[in-house]
C-alpha cells in the first residue's frame, strides 16, 4: 500500500490511510471472517483457523496497558531514534477493544506506568536505512482531560 | 529398536579469545568419538546445530576428521537448534540409514544483546522493539501480579543456579551470588536484572547416537533417548518477533505441547523424572517453564524452590549444571550441552553435582518463534 501523500511508512502493512483523508492514518486490523480472530497488520490467512476469508478495517486508536517493560539500554541494531540522551525506552502491550494487543513503544512521563492505564495512538518519525519514516506509538492519556 | 547415546563430548562454555568455532567444535567431536570408542569413518551422517557462525560450518568443522563423503547438514531452530540436530540423528539411526549419527552444536556469539537483524524486521529494529529479553519481561510482569511472585523470588532462582554452576567445570560463571547482589545488579528490562540473564558466549557439545535392538544388553555408558519432541508455537504466538497478540485466545504453549508429546512417546510422566535441565535464559523463565512442563501447577513454579524440591538434594533438582545462567547460552550448542549434562548424570559421572541414582532426566529449550525441544533420556 502506498500512502497517498507519499509519506513513507515504517512498514506499510501496519497502517491504513483513508483515501479521502490522507492525514487520518490508522493502524490496520485484519479480521478473520470465519473465526473472528483479529490481527494487527496485514495477513494472507488467519493464523488461528487458517481461513483466507479476511476483512481489513482500522483498529481502535485507544486502549489500555496490558503489560510493559522499561529498556534501560539503547535497543540493539539500527534503532531509529537518537540515543545521545537515552535514559530509558518503555515498551508495552496495549489492549484494544478490538480483542488484539499491539506491541508498541510508549510515551510516558516516567518509568512507572500502571497496568490498566489508558493510552492513545500517536505517530512520529524514526530513522531507517532508507530515510525517515512514520512509525506508531501509544501515549499515556492525560487523565485530567 | 531404541536410540541410544553412545558417546558425548563438550567444550566448556565461555569466551575463548584466539579459538575459532572450528577449534571449539572439533574439540567436542573428538571427545564424543573417543567416548563412543569409534572412529570418524564409522559416522554415517552428521548434523550441526548453529545460529551465528558461518554457513556450512558443520562441514568445515568435520572436514578435519576426514572427507568421508557423508551427509553433513547445518540445522537452525533458534534455541532449539541442538534438539533438532539430536532428533535428526535419532531418526537417521532408527530408519536404518545410519549405524552411527553425530549431533554437534557449536556457537560463537559476541557479548551483548543478540544481533536483532537475524530475528526482527527492520521496522521493529527502527522502533526499538528488538531486544529479545523484553518479551519475557512483559510476561514476567503480568505473571508476578497474577501469582504474587516477588522480585526476591525470581532473584532466588538465579542464586540457586549460580550456586549449582560453581560445581560445573564446563560453566562460564562459577561463582555464587547473593539475593542482594542479584537485586542490586543493573536493571536491564524491568523486572529482569543483569544477574538474572544468561550471557551470550561460545562453546560446543556433541553426541554420538546409535540404535540398539529391543532387549539388547546395553553398556553402562549408553543412555537411551526415550523421546525427542520439537515444536514451534501454536497460535497465539507469544515470542519474538511477534508484534500482534491475541486478547481472546489462549492455547497450550509450545513447551507444554512438546512436553506432553515427549512424555507420551516415552511412556513416562513428570513423576518419573529425577532431574531436569530447562531453559533459564532469564531467571523468571525457570518458574514459567517448570509449570509448562507439568512439574508444578500454574502459578506454583516458585514452590519448587521454596519447598526445596528443585535444589540439590531435592526430589527434582532443576538445572544442576547451573543452567544457562551459569553456563551462558551458546545458542547452537546449548541444547546439546543439556544432553551431555544429563548423560553424565545418568551415567553417574557428574562429580560433585551428581544427582544420586538418577535414572530419568528431561532437557528443555525454547526460543525465538517458539522453537522448542523437549528430550527425555533414561538409563
Amino acid at each position: 500500500m502506498t500512502a497517498p501523500n507519499q509519506r513513507r511508512l515504517v512498514n506499510p502493512d501496519l497502517f491504513l490511510v483513508p483515501e479521502d483523508n490522507p492525514s487520518g492514518l490508522r493502524l490496520r486490523g485484519t479480521e478473520c471472517l470465519d473465526c473472528g480472530e483479529m490481527f494487527f497488520g496485514a495477513r494472507i490467512g488467519c493464523e488461528y483457523c487458517q481461513s483466507t476469508r479476511l476483512s481489513v478495517r482500522p483498529l481502535a486508536d485507544r486502549g489500555v496497558l496490558h503489560s510493559f517493560t522499561i529498556l534501560r539500554n539503547p535497543p540493539p541494531g539500527a534503532y531509529g531514534r537518537t540515543i545521545d540522551d537515552f535514559t530509558f525506552l518503555a515498551i508495552g502491550l496495549i489492549e484494544l477493544p478490538d480483542r488484539v494487543r499491539v506491541l508498541t513503544p510508549l510515551t510516558v512521563p516516567d518509568d512507572s506506568p500502571k497496568i490498566g492505564a489508558p493510552f492513545r495512538l500517536d505517530f512520529d518519525e524514526v530513522s531507517t536505512p532508507d530515510g525517515p519514516a512514520t512509525a506508531y506509538r501509544f501515549v499515556l492519556e492525560d487523565q485530567d482531560t | 529398536m531404541r536410540p541410544v547415546i553412545a558417546g558425548i563430548g563438550i567444550h566448556p562454555f565461555g569466551r575463548f579469545p584466539g579459538l575459532s568455532y572450528l577449534d571449539i567444535g572439533r574439540f567436542a567431536v573428538a571427545e564424543a568419538l573417543a567416548d563412543a570408542d569409534i572412529s570418524w569413518r564409522e559416522i554415517d551422517v552428521a548434523y550441526c546445530a548453529a545460529m551465528f557462525i558461518p554457513q556450512t560450518s558443520g562441514a568445515r568443522i568435520l572436514s578435519a576428521f576426514g572427507l568421508t563423503g557423508i551427509q553433513i547438514a547445518n540445522v537452525e531452530a533458534a534455541c532449539a537448534s541442538g534438539a533438532v540436530a539430536l532428533l535428526q540423528a535419532v531418526e537417521a539411526v532408527l530408519s536404518g540409514r545410519a549405524r552411527y549419527a553425530l549431533a554437534l552444536g557449536v556457537e560463537q556469539r559476541p557479548r551483548g544483546f543478540i544481533d536483532p537483524s537475524g530475528i526482527f524486521e527492520p521496522w521493529q529494529i527502527a522502533m526499538g522493539m528488538s531486544q529479545t529479553p523484553m518479551y519475557w519481561a512483559l510476561w514476567a510482569r503480568r505473571y508476578m501480579g497474577a501469582h504474587g511472585v516477588t522480585a526476591e523470588d525470581i532473584a532466588d532462582v538465579s542464586v540457586k543456579n549460580h550456586r549449582n554452576g560453581v560445581l560445573n567445570p564446563y560453566a562460564m560463571y562459577r561463582q555464587e551470588v547473593t539475593r542482594a547482589q542479584v537485586l542490586a545488579s543493573k536493571m536491564v528490562c524491568d523486572p529482569i536484572h543483569l544477574l538474572e540473564l544468561c550471557a551470550p558466549n561460545e562453546g560446543s557439545a556433541a553426541v554420538v547416537v546409535t540404535a540398539q535392538q529391543d532387549g539388547a544388553r546395553r553398556s553402562s555408558k549408553m543412555v537411551e533417548v526415550a523421546a525427542v519432541s520439537v515444536r514451534t508455537s501454536m497460535y497465539p504466538q507469544r515470542r519474538a518477533p511477534a508484534y500482534s497478540f491475541s486478547a481472546s485466545r489462549e492455547e497450550a504453549p509450545e513447551t507444554t505441547v512438546a512436553a506432553e508429546d515427549a512424555f507420551a512417546r516415552a511412556g513416562l510422566g513428570p513423576g518419573d523424572l529425577d532431574l531436569v535441565e530447562l531453559q533459564d535464559a532469564d531467571a523468571f523463565q525457570e518458574l514459567l517453564y517448570s509449570e509448562q512442563l507439568g512439574l508444578a501447577p500454574e502459578g506454583d513454579g516458585i514452590k519448587l524452590l521454596r519447598d526445596g524440591i528443585s535444589v540439590p538434594g531435592g526430589s527434582l533438582p532443576i538445572n544442576m549444571s547451573g543452567g544457562l545462567l551459569s553456563k551462558g547460552e551458546p545458542i547452537g550448542a546449548s541444547a546439546l550441552g543439556q544432553i551431555v549434562e544429563l548423560v553424565m548424570q545418568l551415567r553417574g559421572d557428574a562429580g560433585q553435582r551428581m544427582v544420586p541414582n538418577a535414572r530419568v532426566g528431561l532437557a528443555h529449550v525454547v526460543g525465538a518463534a517458539g522453537n522448542c525441544g523437549v528430550t527425555i533420556l533414561k538409563k
